[in-house]
C-alpha cells in the first residue's frame, strides 16, 4: 500500500471523506518514515521530534488538496517537516523541556555513535539538514533543493561543507 | 533517492551514519495527538461525531417540538448520567464573530465533549413573546450584553457540578457570551410520545 500508486489511493480516500479512518491510513504509511526524520532532525528530542510530526501532519493535512504529485508524497511531507522544524528553530519555539527531559537523548551505546551524536550537534541546522537529507535519508540534490526552497548547487556545497566540518570535529575528538 | 548520488573522488566521503542509534517507532500516544488536533480544527471528521451527534440531535427536536419522535440510540457506548442543558445567551450575534463562535463550539462539541452530548440547536433570533391570555409581541432579538437565549446543548453529567465544569470549556465564554447550566427533568411521556 505504501507506494506512489498505493498513496494515490489513500490520499483519495481521504479527501473524499475526510474521514478518521482514512486519515489513519495515510499517518500509518507515513508516520514511522517521518518520525525517523524528525528525530533525527531534532537530535533525538523525542518531544519537539513530536510537536514536529503533529505540526507536519496538521499543515499536510491543509495543503493536501492542493498537492499536485509534482514528487513523490513521501517528499513532499518531508518537506514540509523541515519547514516545519527550521521555523520552530529559528523562531526560538524549541520546547522548554529539550534539554532537561532528552538530555540522555541520543543514547547512542558506542563511543563511534557519541562522537558523531556530538559532533553532529555542533553544526548549523543548514549544514545538518543537507547532510541528514543526503547521507542518511538517500534524497538527491535536486531533492533536497525543492525541499529547502535553496539551489541544488548549495545544497551540493553545504554538503560538503558539513562533511568536511563533521570529519575534522571527529578527528579532533578521535584524537583525545 | 539515490544515496551518494554527485559525489565525487575529490569531495569527502559520506558520513557512517550506522553508528547512531536508530530513533525507533513513534511513540505510541502520537496517532491520538495527532487526531486530536486535527478534529480540534475541524480538518478530519471523527467517526463517533459521524455515528450519532446529528441523529441525536435530530431526536432532540422531536423532544422539543413534543412530537413523538424517538430520540435515535447511539450505536456506540451510551453516555451515562443525569441531563443537564446548557444554554446559550450573548456573545457574538453576526457576522465573522458569529461564524467564529458556531465554528468553535462545533469543534468543542466533536471533541471536548464528544460522547456526552445528547443533543442541542441554535435557536434563531426571531420569534414571538405571549404573556398571558391577551398579550403577543416580537420576542426581544439576542443582543451581546444579554441572557436572551441563543441555542442549547442537552448534555450528559455526574452532578450540576461536572455540567458547569464542561461548560466552563465552551469556545462560546472566550467570546463574551453566557452559559446557563440546568438540570434537566427528563419528561419520559414526552420522549415516549405517551
Amino acid at each position: 500500500m505504501n507506494g506512489p500508486a498505493g498513496d494515490h489511493e489513500l490520499v483519495a480516500r481521504f479527501l473524499a471523506t475526510r474521514d478518521e479512518s482514512a486519515f489513519s491510513a495515510l499517518y500509518q504509511a507515513h508516520t514511522p518514515y517521518l518520525w525517523r526524520l524528525a528525530m533525527r532532525l531534532c537530535q533525538g528530542a523525542r518531544s519537539e521530534a513530536e510537536e514536529v510530526v503533529q505540526e507536519t501532519w496538521a499543515r499536510s493535512v491543509r495543503l493536501l488538496p492542493g498537492f499536485a504529485w509534482g514528487s513523490a508524497l513521501r517528499t513532499w511531507l518531508a518537506g514540509i517537516l523541515i519547514n516545519c522544524r527550521r521555523e520552530r528553530y529559528r523562531t526560538g519555539l524549541r520546547h522548554a523541556a529539550l534539554d532537561a527531559e532528552d538530555s540522555g537523548r541520543g543514547a547512542a551505546t558506542n563511543e563511534q555513535g557519541v562522537d558523531l551524536e556530538r559532533a553532529l550537534a555542533s553544526l548549523s541546522e543548514e549544514l545538518r539538514s543537507v547532510l541528514l537529507l543526503f547521507d542518511q535519508e538517500g534524497y538527491t540534490h535536486v531533492e533536497i533543493a525543492t525541499m529547502l526552497q535553496i539551489p541544488a548547487g548549495t545544497s551540493k556545497s553545504r554538503l560538503f561543507t558539513a562533511r568536511r566540518a563533521l570529519r575534522e570535529r571527529l578527528g579532533r575528538a578521535g584524537a583525545r | 533517492m539515490s544515496g551518494g548520488q554527485g559525489f565525487e573522488p575529490d569531495e569527502e566521503p559520506p558520513v557512517p551514519f550506522d553508528d547512531l542509534p536508530q530513533p525507533g517507532l513513534p511513540p505510541d500516544g502520537l496517532q491520538a495527538r495527532v487526531l486530536e488536533r486535527l478534529l480540534r480544527e475541524d480538518l478530519v471528521v471523527g467517526r463517533r461525531t459521524r455515528r450519532w451527534l446529528w441523529p441525536a440531535a435530530a431526536g432532540l427536536v422531536g423532544i422539543v417540538l413534543g412530537g413523538s419522535l424517538r430520540p435515535a440510540p447511539p450505536p456506540g457506548p451510551t453516555p451515562q448520567g443525569p441531563l443537564f442543558m446548557l444554554v446559550f445567551a450573548g456573545g457574538p450575534q453576526s457576522g465573522d464573530g458569529l461564524k467564529q463562535s458556531i465554528l468553535a463550539t462545533r469543534t468543542w462539541a466533536r471533541t471536548t465533549a464528544a460522547g456526552r452530548i445528547v443533543g442541542g440547536q441554535r435557536l434563531l433570533p426571531d420569534g414571538r413573546v405571549l404573556e398571558g391570555t391577551s398579550v403577543e409581541r416580537e420576542a426581544p432579538r439576542p443582543r451581546s450584553d444579554d441572557f436572551t437565549p441563543t441555542g442549547f446543548f442537552i448534555v450528559r453529567a455526574h452532578d450540576l457540578a461536572d455540567a458547569a465544569a464542561l461548560a466552563r470549556s465552551n469556545p462560546h465564554l472566550g467570546l463574551g457570551g453566557t452559559l446557563t447550566v440546568r438540570p434537566v427533568d427528563d419528561l419520559r411521556w414526552v420522549r415516549d410520545g405517551e
